[in-house]
């Protein structure tokens, strides 16, 4: 049970006390991409004038798929994240700010579940 | 319109908590509102209140790098992967649509954010443990990533193009 006022809340007082998580999300799904994008290199060092079957082939191995799932996850979160902060910072219009927090929170998830799709289909052979 | 919550707020805990003898905040109110119509604000760090120095633009950089991967970059490597998952004859198209200039630029543009964003995203990940943020530090650490940039954007480039 919350001890604070409602009238505070109500009117949109004070902090909402997530700020540290959302600070500490940005900075471990940073670290997380540095190694993700490291394989992300590999990958187009593999890949590159890589014709379909090659391609195909390297996506579908489970260790790059799962590699593939992780980093499109962390990558999509990080800048839904990052994408938030700069809404809040420069876009002073009530509603366009709330418009467009949602579109980059619902864009994000779309491409998480589009991109994991993607990468089983191949993975599993589908 | 700050002001007038914070009288609003005064008056309801007044009234809540029945601290009527707390009566003389009231005249400060007014002195308040003064104090509040007089802070200063921090101005924003691009614009004619401050000379361009190379750590803030580069912060400001460090943003419009991170939109642009958002908005392009990551479509781009969701399209490559449904491409591929899609089968030879998508995969052939979308290496033709990038194999053409607009899709080479894009393609360009999108490995040096990449780059950039990377290196500066390790200076930025160095400051918030509390190292390397006097003024010396961080501006030769800013030159390190701007020269990073350069070698990484252009061995990415060897590779993909």
């Amino acid at each position: 049970m919350s001890m604070r006022n409602p009238l505070a809340t109500a009117r949109g007082l004070g902090s909402a006390k997530e700020g540290v998580h959302h600070w500490y999300a940005q900075r471990a799904s940073a670290l997380l991409l540095i190694v993700l994008v490291g394989w992300l290199i590999y990958a187009m060092v593999s890949l590159a004038n890589a014709d379909h079957a090659v391609a195909s082939a390297f996506i579908g191995q489970p260790l790059n798929a799962a590699f593939l799932i992780l980093l499109i996850v962390t990558m999509l979160y990080h800048a839904m994240l990052g994408v938030q902060v700069v809404i809040e910072d420069y876009v002073h219009h009530p509603v366009l700010e709330v418009v467009l927090y949602f579109l980059s929170r619902a864009g994000a998830l779309f491409g998480m579940a589009l991109g994991i799709i993607h990468v089983l289909k191949l993975a599993l052979g589908a | 319109m700050y002001t007038k919550v914070l009288e609003h707020e005064a008056f309801y805990t007044l009234n809540k908590s029945r601290l009527v003898s707390r009566l003389p905040i009231l005249p400060r109110l007014s002195e308040m509102r003064m104090k509040a119509k007089q802070r200063p604000l921090s101005p924003f760090m691009i614009g004619p209140y401050y000379k361009p120095q190379m750590t803030s633009l580069m912060s400001i950089t460090h943003r419009a790098t991170g939109v642009f991967l958002s908005i392009v970059g990551a479509p781009l490597l969701l399209w490559f992967l449904i491409a591929v998952s899609n089968g030879p004859e998508s995969y052939n198209t979308m290496l033709a649509l990038l194999g053409g200039w607009p899709g080479k630029f894009v393609v360009a543009a999108t490995l040096l954010c990449l780059s950039f964003h990377l290196l500066n995203g390790i200076r930025h990940l160095v400051w918030d443990t509390g190292r390397a943020l006097d003024i010396k530090t961080a501006q030769t650490a800013g030159l390190a990533v701007l020269a990073g940039t350069v070698v990484l954007t252009a061995v990415l480039l060897g590779v993909v193009l």
